[in-house]
């Protein structure tokens, strides 16, 4: 389809954004509604693309201590993952390495487990029982993880996380939605959304519904459309060692997880640098340190790479799903979640998109619109 | 098959003796270690510690790790980024060895 054809023929869908929210919530809409025409516009190589750095954990514990509806929202993101990845390596044929065989989050003193805890113990609450996890003392944790270091005091372990390649679930989603009709065009940053009487004028091509999916463009695209989106960029520092023996690390965490291909990822820094998203040494050193405390035998293996990217962060961590009051037919989606929520975004957000939710589920779902940011 | 794309480094080359899993090689000097097992015939090098699937240097610049050879004791050693030395000794891991 040429440029000029979409100017004469409008959308029912664009999508600003091809990184992992803008894909699968695309993904989602063409597999409820075969019919609908979908445009993704992306941006360039060197836009800042949190999916490429991402470090692939479907992490479910701690996820909404704070937030109730997020809680729930993530465990049951976690819960859509297995039907979602099955379907997604059937449709694109491409093995996305997606394993949940739980989660574990390390306590280096008392104090943290004892935080852990009550961490645990809340969101257990706000979920009904429904998440589930085991509180670790030191031998218990070492039976799932041999070789922790003596630092390591026990371990909050849920058998809800998972993780997955990140890379390959990008190119798996970016796959199945060309051959399931969705139309994509690369390099095409959006500048200027222009709103008319019936729909969206985004970078030349029209839409009765636009969905913002720009990550930290966001915030600037949301105000074109009378939507409030606040989204700061956290870094995160990731190193990659070379590749060891399979069953390194059984269960992965927040710290290091070990992938499909037999490399280590390590990271778990949060820095608020603004849009500087290089390297730095004095954060390799310390998310380096913290995993050998955590594993002392990583120490033997050699770091082969290292990368930083920027996570998508609202003011409380928690998504923005946000419906413009004043242009109908435009959304905004924020998250740092691309990974653990991307079958949420792809089997519930879609349905929520296209207004087919039941009345629970949506209310949930709007449980976490900016009205929470309201002053 | 490497004989023709290693010929023009054979006319007028010096050969340098180095030892590959113990067995004694001319090779023309100023190669890659990671060139010079090509040159010797040896395509695959390596045992991925995953899959034990063979491997081979890949990118020869540095950047895959998939050409790693223990050279004189020294384990993980990029073989494309060594330069071949007389009387170097490399060892693979298609032998047994982990490099």
């Amino acid at each position: 389809m040429s440029p000029a054809n979409n100017k004469l023929s409008p959308y029912d869908w664009i999508i600003v954004g091809g990184g992992l929210v803008g894909a699968s919530i695309a993904y989602g809409l063409i597999q409820k509604q075969p019919q609908l025409r979908i445009l993704v516009l992306d941006g360039g190589d060197t836009d800042h693309r949190a999916s490429v750095g991402n470090f692939g954990l479907i992490w479910v514990q701690g996820k909404g201590n704070d937030f109730p509806a997020y809680a729930n929202w993530s465990l049951q993101g976690a819960d859509l993952w297995p039907e979602f990845a099955r379907q997604l390596s059937h449709k694109s044929q491409i093995d996305i390495a997606y394993q949940r065989q739980g989660g574990l989050e390390f306590a280096l003193s008392q104090h943290q487990l004892s935080v852990l805890r009550e961490e645990m113990a809340t969101m257990s609450r706000h979920t009904q029982g429904r998440f589930q996890y085991t509180l670790l003392d030191r031998n218990a944790a070492l039976a799932l993880q041999p070789g922790l270091g003596e630092a390591v005091v026990g371990a909050a372990y849920s058998p809800q996380d998972g993780q997955v390649n990140p890379l390959y679930l990008l190119s798996a989603l970016h796959k199945a939605n060309r051959l399931l009709g969705v139309e994509y065009q690369s390099r095409c940053p959006v500048e200027h959304i222009e709103v008319l009487e019936h729909g969206f004028n985004a970078a030349g091509s029209l839409a009765k519904h636009i969905v913002l999916c720009a990550g930290l463009d966001n915030q600037r695209l949301g105000k074109q459309l009378a939507m409030h989106l606040p989204v700061t960029p956290v870094k995160g520092q990731i190193l990659i060692t070379e590749r060891a023996e399979a069953g390194k690390l059984p269960y992965a965490s927040p710290q290091m997880r070990q992938t499909a291909e037999g490399t280590i990822q390590i990271g778990g820094s949060h820095e608020h640098k603004g849009l500087d998203n290089r390297s730095s040494l004095d954060i390799m050193q310390t998310i380096a340190n913290d995993a050998v405390t955590i594993m002392p035998e990583l120490a033997k293996l050699h770091l082969v790479r290292s990368w930083s990217a920027l996570r998508v962060m609202s003011p409380d961590g928690a998504p923005i799903y946000q419906r413009s009051t004043k242009y109908q037919g435009a959304f905004g989606v924020c998250c740092h979640s691309g990974v653990s929520l991307a079958a949420a975004h792809a089997g519930l957000l879609s349905s929520w998109l296209l207004n087919t939710l039941d009345r629970d589920q949506k209310i949930l779902i709007e449980a976490m619109n900016n009205d929470r940011f309201a002053v | 098959m490497t004989d023709l794309l290693f010929s023009c480094l054979l006319k007028d080359s010096p050969m340098c003796p180095i030892t590959v899993n113990g067995v004694e090689h001319q090779v023309p000097a100023r190669l890659s270690v990671a060139a010079a097992l090509l040159y010797l015939g040896n395509l695959a090098i390596r045992k991925h510690p995953v899959s034990s699937e063979a491997r081979a240097p890949f990118c020869y610049m540095g950047v895959c790790f998939e050409c790693l050879v223990i050279i004189d004791g020294q384990h993980k050693q990029r073989a494309c980024l060594r330069e071949v030395m007389p009387h170097m000794c490399i060892e693979t891991a298609m032998v047994g060895v982990n490099p």
